[in-house]
């Protein structure tokens, strides 16, 4: 026999784990030796979208829907007994009449009593598609994703999931009430990835003792988002706001990036202080700011800069931040980088993603966009070692922020700048512009280096 | 601080001399350095050729853990490029044998790599016919078998 077909079929079927399950089953006609190789694959990835070719149209054939759904059920029936199977990735176009068959697959999978791994991600066309409370029992199920117009609802007493580690739910339709029953039926959570749920209710509880990593992407405005989480690491925030925070805690965090969302319409009533609607959906953006005072490591993108502007006032001591790192955007101002770099008194590291940044005159003496007589006193008294400034694009305005920084920060001692990518070359080979950078390290005490 | 070594011995008799913890990788020889330690490791089933690059893909992804290391730690991004280079290299014959030198020796990682490269060969082949031919793999169904088994996989492709 030749060496492929020689191997154990324990080896084989690993083999065949990292093809689609549609190109593993191709391989039943290649001899007797593959022929019910499948059997064992311990990895079934089943995408419809590889069988019906939807750009062609051919998803609404019933016919070949059928041929698909077919499939799906003697792949199941050929691994009944395979005590070998940790993931079942399912991703499908269904419709109300498939869901006791999607059903029927997803028992059958958890059944086994040695799946860890379920990922699914079917699009019901038109309604949401309930979610079978099957995928809550599962004593061996480690890593859960439910992807796309699903609707969770929750049995309080039927959820079992002692050993669950990852919990991702993106786009389905979930009641905060039972969200929050849920947390407290996974002792062993570590991560959560919430991003674009559907909340029935705007009132949303995430309280867990164990998650260390969380992932919120708000599609829409909440009236309150309370996170409770002392155990949580890792970070991570985007889209929409809460009119309020009632509950923020966070003490052990490690890093945070808060990227609000602010559309063009939004950001200019924001500017006006006579907006008070808009000034108030923002007003308490900075108690999530406080629960997260403890941390070491802040990432912030240009709406959060230009939202935090309107709550400067009462932004917290970061007493902790080492590193603050934020990115900047030609239509975003800098208004809070003033309270910003004020309340981090023990700041080692400014990581600047872009220094062109939409002029306003409240900067104070962050930057250089508008020359004045009195500086102020903030940038003295900031303790920061080292600069990284990236997306450099070799203007003259961004070489006078740079003299800006290396003037105005007593301990910089370090400067690393980085062109940006795909820039025109010549601009930064600009001779002028080298030699600026020659005599920048001359003068200053700072070790000053372009990287093009 | 001198580190540990033990000695493997090739199918030609050729002997290799590595540090326990790189030989540690393979959960196999780790067994057998706690049962039978300070001997000589004969692997009868292995050339000196198959049992070098066995070694070097070992060394690459040696954990350093002694603390201030930086020596052969990579990147985990850089490890990757590094392992597709190195099956990318290999031709299939040679391939096949360090895939079940990954499999005897119990090295998962090593095994996953191979194993990837076999899949991907196997994705690449347009149908049933270029996989066989790639592998030398006979057809041993009869026509109304093979006519019979293409009916159940019925895919509209």
């Amino acid at each position: 026999m030749d060496r492929v077909s020689n191997l154990p079929d324990e080896v084989l079927s690993h083999i065949l784990s990292f093809l689609t399950t549609k190109e593993a089953a191709l391989t039943s006609i290649l001899s007797k030796r593959w022929r019910n190789l499948l059997a064992f694959v311990p990895c079934l990835t089943i995408d419809d979208s590889v069988f019906l070719h939807p750009e062609e149209g051919k998803r609404d054939r019933q016919e070949i829907k059928q041929s698909f759904m077919d499939f799906v059920d003697r792949v199941l029936a050929l691994q009944q007994g395979n005590s070998s199977l940790k993931k079942f990735s399912l991703k499908c176009v269904a419709n109300e009449a498939d869901t006791d068959r999607l059903d029927g697959w997803i028992s059958n999978v958890l059944a086994r009593g040695c799946v860890s791994d379920l990922d699914l991600q079917i699009i019901n066309k038109g309604e949401f598609y309930q979610l079978s409370p099957k995928c809550f029992e599962c004593s061996t199920l480690v890593k859960l994703r439910i992807c796309c117009g699903f609707d969770v609802t929750l049995v309080a007493g039927r959820i079992y999931l002692p050993m669950l580690k990852t919990l991702v739910l993106v786009w389905v339709k979930v009641c905060p009430n039972e969200f929050e029953t849920l947390l407290h039926a996974l002792p062993s959570l570590e991560e959560l990835v919430l991003a674009r749920v559907i909340w029935k209710d705007r009132d949303v509880i995430v309280s867990s003792a164990s998650v260390k990593t969380l992932a919120i992407y708000l599609g829409f405005w909440l009236n309150t988002l309370s996170i409770d989480t002392p155990s949580l690491v890792h970070f991570e925030y985007s889209g929409c706001a809460a009119w309020d925070y009632p509950v923020v805690n966070m003490g052990n965090l490690v890093d945070a990036q808060i990227d609000f969302f602010l559309s063009d319409s939004q950001l200019k009533p924001l500017g006006e202080p006579d907006n008070d609607e808009d000034a108030l959906r923002y007003s308490n953006v900075w108690k999530l700011f406080h629960g997260m005072r403890n941390v070491p490591h802040l990432s912030l993108l240009p709406n959060t800069l230009e939202v935090l502007s309107m709550c400067s006032e009462s932004l917290p001591v970061f007493k902790n931040l080492k590193s603050l790192a934020i990115e900047s955007h030609k239509y975003r101002g800098w208004q809070t980088m003033l309270a910003l770099i004020r309340n981090c008194p023990h700041l080692e590291t400014l990581v600047i993603e872009g220094l062109v940044h939409r002029v306003t005159d409240k900067c104070g003496d962050v930057c250089d966009c508008i020359s004045r007589e009195d500086k102020g006193l903030s940038l003295k008294l900031c303790p920061v070692k080292v600069m990284e400034i990236h997306g450099f694009q070799g203007t003259m305005e961004e070489m006078a922020m740079i003299k800006h920084f290396l003037d105005y920060f007593p301990c910089l001692k370090e400067m690393e700048v980085y062109a940006e990518e795909n820039n025109n070359p010549t601009q930064l080979e600009n001779q002028r512009v080298l030699k600026m950078f020659e005599l920048y390290n001359k003068l200053s005490s700072c070790n000053v280096q372009l990287f093009i | 601080m001198s580190k540990k070594m033990i000695v493997l011995k090739s199918s030609e008799g050729v002997s290799f001399v590595v540090e326990e913890a790189v030989a540690r990788q393979s959960k196999i020889i780790s067994f057998l350095v706690e049962e039978f330690p300070d001997r000589e490791l004969p692997l009868t089933n292995m050339t000196s050729e198959i049992l070098r690059k066995t070694i070097e893909y070992c060394k690459k992804h040696v954990v350093e853990d002694d603390g201030g290391g930086d020596s052969s730690s990579s990147s985990s991004g850089d490890l990757k490029e590094w392992d597709v280079k190195f099956v990318a290299e290999i031709d299939q014959p040679r391939l096949m044998d360090l895939l079940m030198a990954a499999n005897y020796l119990d090295i998962p990682s090593l095994l996953d790599v191979t194993c990837q490269k076999v899949a991907d060969t196997i994705a690449a082949c347009n149908d049933e016919k270029e996989i066989r031919a790639t592998f030398n793999i006979e057809n041993d169904f009869t026509e109304e078998e093979v006519e019979a088994i293409r009916m159940e996989n019925q895919y509209p492709i």
